[in-house]
Order: C-alpha cells, then sequence, then structure tokens
C-alpha cells in the first residue's frame, strides 16, 4: 500500500494521455484512406528549444508569442504540459481525383507545381496542400483534441507550436504540422490567457481593435470625414485619426532575419539534446 | 404508456422509421460537435444539412451515379459510395462558406508556398482584397485554390462530428464524392467544399466489408434478383387445390419416419391419419 501525491500523478499521467492521444490520431477515420501520419511526443527539457523558436517566431506573428509566453510560464512552474506533435505530408497527390480544389485542373499539374516551387522559409505550411488530404490531416487532429478532452486534459491543437517544432528539425517528413499541448493540469489554461494578458497593454490591444474594427469606433458617416472616436473625449480632437501607416518593409525584413538566426540557435539546441540523448541511450 | 416497436426491416416502414428518427437524434448531436469543433480563431464558417428520407437520399445517390462518367478516377468511388448513401439512416453535409471567398489572410503559406496570401488573390477576381465569388467555375468539382486554413478547419468539424458519432455507437465515415454531388444539389450553398458524412445505426456497418464491383452486387441489388427471379420460379407450379407436390411428399416423409420409429413394420392406417 502507498499514498501517492495526486498532483503529482496527475503531471505523470500527461504523457499516458498523449499516447491515447497518437492512437486517436492514428485511427480517426479518412475520407482519402491514404494520409500516412508522422507524430511525436515531447516532454521535459526537449521542450526548451520548441519555446526558444516560439519566441522568436513571436517576433513574426503576435500569436506565436502567446503560445510561447503560456509554455514559458507553465514550464517554469514545473508543470511542463506533453507536447503532441502531429505532422503529414499533403504537397504530394497521388489521388488523381482532378477535383480542383487547389486551384490546378489536375493533380498531376498541382504535383508539378509542388516540385517546382521550394516553399518560402517559416512558413506555418509549405504549400501548395491538397485539401482532401488537409481534410483528413485536420479530422485526426480533432481526433487528438477530444481525446484529451474526454479525458479532462486541457489542450489547444496550435499551429504555432506545430510550425516552431517543424522549423527546428522535427517532422521533417511533413509539409505541415500541428501541435497538441496536453497539460498543465488546470482548466483551460490555453484560453482566457492570463500569460498573454500580461505581454499585451490595454492601449496596445485598443489600438489594435481600432485598427481591426474602425467602423465600431465610427462617428457619423455623413460628415464625409470619416471619424474615429479613438480616446474617451474623441470630439476635442485631433479628429481625424487615420489608420497607422504600414510598417516598413526594411523593419519586417529586420525581424525576419532576427527570428530565423534564433529558429536556428533553437535548433542547434534540439540537435545538441538528441546527440546528448543517443549518447547516453535515453 | 405506449410502445415503440423497432424493427430495421423492411426499410423505411414505419418500425424502421423509428430507428431512424434514433439516428436523427444522433446526427443533430454531431452537427453540434462540428459546429463547436476547435478552428483557427474561434471564426463562424461552417453551414450544414442532415440529410434523410427516402426521396431525399436516392436523389443524392442518383446523382452521384451520374457523376461517376465525369471523372473516370472517381468513377468506383461514386458508384460505391452512391450505394452507401442508399443504405444510411441520414447524410450530414459540412461545408465551409469561407473557404474561398474570406480565406484566414493568416500568410500561412499552405496554399501555395509563399508567406503571402497571393497564390490565392492572384488566381481570383478581386478588388481591394476582396474576392468575388459570385460567378464560380462549374468546370471542376470543386473551385479552387481554396484557404488552406479554412478547408483545414472545415476538417476539424467533420472530425468533430464523427467522433461524437462514434461516441453515440453509430457507423459514420466522412465522403468526398458526397459532399460533391451534394454541392451539385444545391446543399451548402455558399461553401466551395462540401463533405458528406454518412450515419447509419444498422447490424452491419454499410462503410466497409466493400465487396468489389459494389454497385451492381449489394444488398439492395440482391433483395430485388430474388423479386426478379422468384416470380419467374413461382410459375412452375400448379393450382395447389388440385395437385400439390410437396404436400405429397411430406405425407411420404412422415410414413417413413413411422415405419422407422416402428422397427421397419408398416404404420398403422389409423395412426397414420391421426398423425397427419
Amino acid at each position: 500500500m502507498a499514498v501517492y501525491d495526486g498532483s503529482q500523478m496527475a503531471q505523470e499521467q500527461l504523457l499516458e494521455v498523449a499516447k491515447l492521444c497518437a492512437q486517436a490520431v492514428l485511427k480517426s477515420p479518412q475520407i482519402t484512406g491514404k494520409l500516412k501520419f508522422h507524430l511525436k511526443i515531447v516532454t521535459g527539457e526537449d521542450l526548451e528549444p520548441i519555446m526558444s523558436a516560439l519566441a522568436a517566431l513571436g517576433k513574426i506573428d503576435l500569436f506565436n508569442m502567446a503560445s510561447a509566453m503560456c509554455w514559458t510560464r507553465t514550464y517554469y512552474e514545473g508543470r511542463p504540459p506533453v507536447l503532441l506533435l502531429i505532422g503529414a505530408n499533403a504537397r504530394h497527390s497521388d489521388l488523381h481525383w482532378n477535383c480542383g480544389a487547389c486551384g490546378f485542373r489536375t493533380c498531376g499539374e498541382f504535383n508539378r507545381y509542388a516540385a517546382e516551387t521550394k516553399p518560402e522559409p517559416l512558413l506555418m505550411g509549405d504549400g501548395p496542400t491538397c485539401h482532401w488530404l488537409n481534410l483528413d490531416f485536420s479530422a485526426a487532429c480533432c481526433y487528438a483534441c477530444a481525446t484529451a478532452w474526454t479525458h479532462n486534459v486541457t489542450n489547444r491543437i496550435e499551429i504555432a507550436t506545430g510550425m516552431a517544432a517543424r522549423h527546428i528539425g522535427y517532422l521533417p517528413e511533413c509539409n505541415y504540422s500541428l501541435g497538441l499541448p496536453l497539460g498543465p493540469c488546470e482548466d483551460l489554461y490555453w484560453y482566457s490567457r492570463s500569460a498573454f494578458q500580461d505581454l499585451v497593454s490595454y492601449d496596445l490591444y485598443m489600438n489594435n481593435f481600432i485598427e481591426a474594427f474602425p467602423h465600431h469606433f465610427a462617428a457619423f458617416y455623413g460628415s464625409g470625414k470619416n471619424e474615429i472616436k479613438w480616446k474617451d473625449e474623441w470630439w476635442k480632437g485631433p479628429k481625424h485619426r487615420g489608420l497607422e501607416p504600414p510598417r516598413d518593409p526594411a523593419v519586417i525584413r529586420s525581424l525576419f532575419e532576427e527570428a530565423r538566426e534564433e529558429v536556428e540557435k533553437a535548433r542547434q539546441k534540439k540537435e545538441a539534446l538528441d546527440a546528448r540523448r543517443k549518447e547516453t541511450g535515453a | 404508456m405506449s410502445d415503440i416497436y423497432i424493427n430495421d426491416w423492411p426499410p423505411f416502414s414505419p418500425q424502421d422509421q423509428n430507428r431512424r428518427r434514433n439516428v436523427l437524434e444522433a446526427a443533430r448531436l454531431m452537427v453540434n460537435a462540428a459546429m463547436t469543433a476547435p478552428n483557427a480563431g474561434g471564426v463562424p464558417q461552417v453551414e450544414a444539412h442532415i440529410v434523410h428520407g427516402y426521396k431525399e437520399q436516392m436523389a443524392l445517390a442518383r446523382k452521384m451515379e451520374e457523376m461517376a462518367s465525369w471523372n473516370p478516377v472517381m468513377d468506383r468511388l461514386f458508384k460505391y459510395e452512391a450505394v452507401m448513401v442508399r443504405e444510411s439512416d441520414c447524410v450530414l453535409l459540412f461545408g465551409d462558406f469561407r473557404a474561398a471567398e474570406t480565406p484566414m489572410d493568416a500568410s500561412c503559406g499552405g496554399c501555395g508556398g509563399r508567406g503571402d496570401c497571393s497564390f490565392v488573390y492572384e488566381r481570383r477576381t478581386t478588388a481591394l482584397g476582396q474576392i468575388d465569388m459570385t460567378q464560380p467555375r462549374r468546370d471542376v468539382f470543386v473551385d479552387g485554390p481554396l484557404c488552406t486554413v479554412r478547408v483545414g478547419d472545415l476538417g476539424f468539424a467533420m472530425g468533430a462530428a464523427v467522433f461524437m458519432g462514434h461516441r453515440l455507437l453509430v457507423d459514420t465515415r466522412p465522403f468526398a464524392t458526397v459532399g460533391m454531388a451534394a454541392k451539385q444539389l444545391g446543399y451548402c450553398p455558399d461553401s466551395p467544399i462540401v463533405v458528406g458524412v454518412l450515419v447509419a445505426a444498422l447490424a452491419k456497418n454499410p462503410y466497409v466489408d466493400i465487396n468489389t464491383d459494389y454497385h451492381l452486387h449489394n444488398q439492395s441489388k440482391l433483395i430485388d434478383s430474388v423479386r426478379k427471379q422468384y416470380s419467374l420460379a413461382r410459375q412452375a407450379g400448379a393450382d395447389y387445390r388440385l395437385s400439390d407436390p410437396g404436400y405429397d411428399r411430406w405425407r411420404e416423409r412422415v410414413r417413413e419416419k413411422r415405419q422407422r420409429e416402428a422397427g421397419g413394420r408398416p404404420a398403422r392406417p389409423d395412426q397414420q391419419d391421426k398423425e397427419e
């Protein structure tokens, strides 16, 4: 007989649930019956390079940073989630359905375009993508999410984590991958993200909001001036606040290069961990 | 108190309709699962139908059979899966009404391998980033290119529906052909891509263990063959009131049995009559 720490046991069980989610992916029904899945379960310190890559990619797109913040907080609190990586290659189609969904008339044209086109770096998905394989892939990911949910494990299927992992060397066979963080053991950790709120100030949030939905803040349209109520006493002026000017492309390029360099460092860190594991046989 | 009698035979009879009504309840929950499935950004984008009833299912199956000749590679898929539509209790249809007209615009690269959405927009008629879908292409099954993220979200919806179906222990599977035919018939009118999910609660899962030439050799065809053949076979019969060879043969069997029981002696006539 023994007494166990319930929280510790729940944390340890995350790996078992990840295995069940992997089974759900492989068991999921397919339209095509032809999609092959590639799966990895990442735990512990092997999560660190992925978190680094996420933070780097956060310089390009904010949603990557949101994920990085959530990962980092729970990891350093000592309750790291287990990550299930789900990938597939939908960049080649041997369906020959010639359905047109991809934008090409035939699967042959699609495959030729895919063979001739090198995807740009740091994409979320290395297109083109066969949409029927894409449907099967997503349905399988949904099976994994639902399996985690039925086991009362908080989770959120993420483009960001899947992309970050792929860019540092996980699932090299795949043109697209999604990450499914399982845990930490609390309700809806990956939603209502307090870790993300710490990053985004009220002013930044509202500025984005006004830019995205200017009509929501618009004053009388008939004035012909398209006046935006952008502050509390908006009538006191300046009245005509336009949209922010587009970001300087040079700044965007520079951020992209920074992200690339940092992702490369994260890749090296992952390779070092792989090498150490190989040495120790772990 | 009333009694609800359920029997899946004959199809579409009152007792079978009782069963089908139960499947409809499952189907409704499956649609709800699809509507609340995970998707990119929580954006509403899925439309759905629940199609059921003899007339509706036959119309869908016939359209699939018609479409078989449109594409030689999919010929058998359309024909085999049309049989499954007929055998199903109901058909769920899911479409993504944003897949062509209002992409995610996330520059994900999934459509064309570029770090922007130009692959899709360059292949459409647009004005200020608005895609004009008022005149969709008719020469392909699916008017692409489509947004990869949106189609992925449709996949999540489909997966959630099927997952729910499996939890409710109904047989279910997603199909491309069903969606393509449904689209031709006007279902999911706002979606460029439609997926069909067939649902059934029969003794035998209608979507697995499919014999070859299934469009020619399936349960409905075999039953129809019985109706066809038997009508001819019975015509060898005469007027049963005057001549009945089966009855004569039965009397003979009874006599033989009695003889065996009596150790080879003929049965007494009075006993024979009584037993007969």
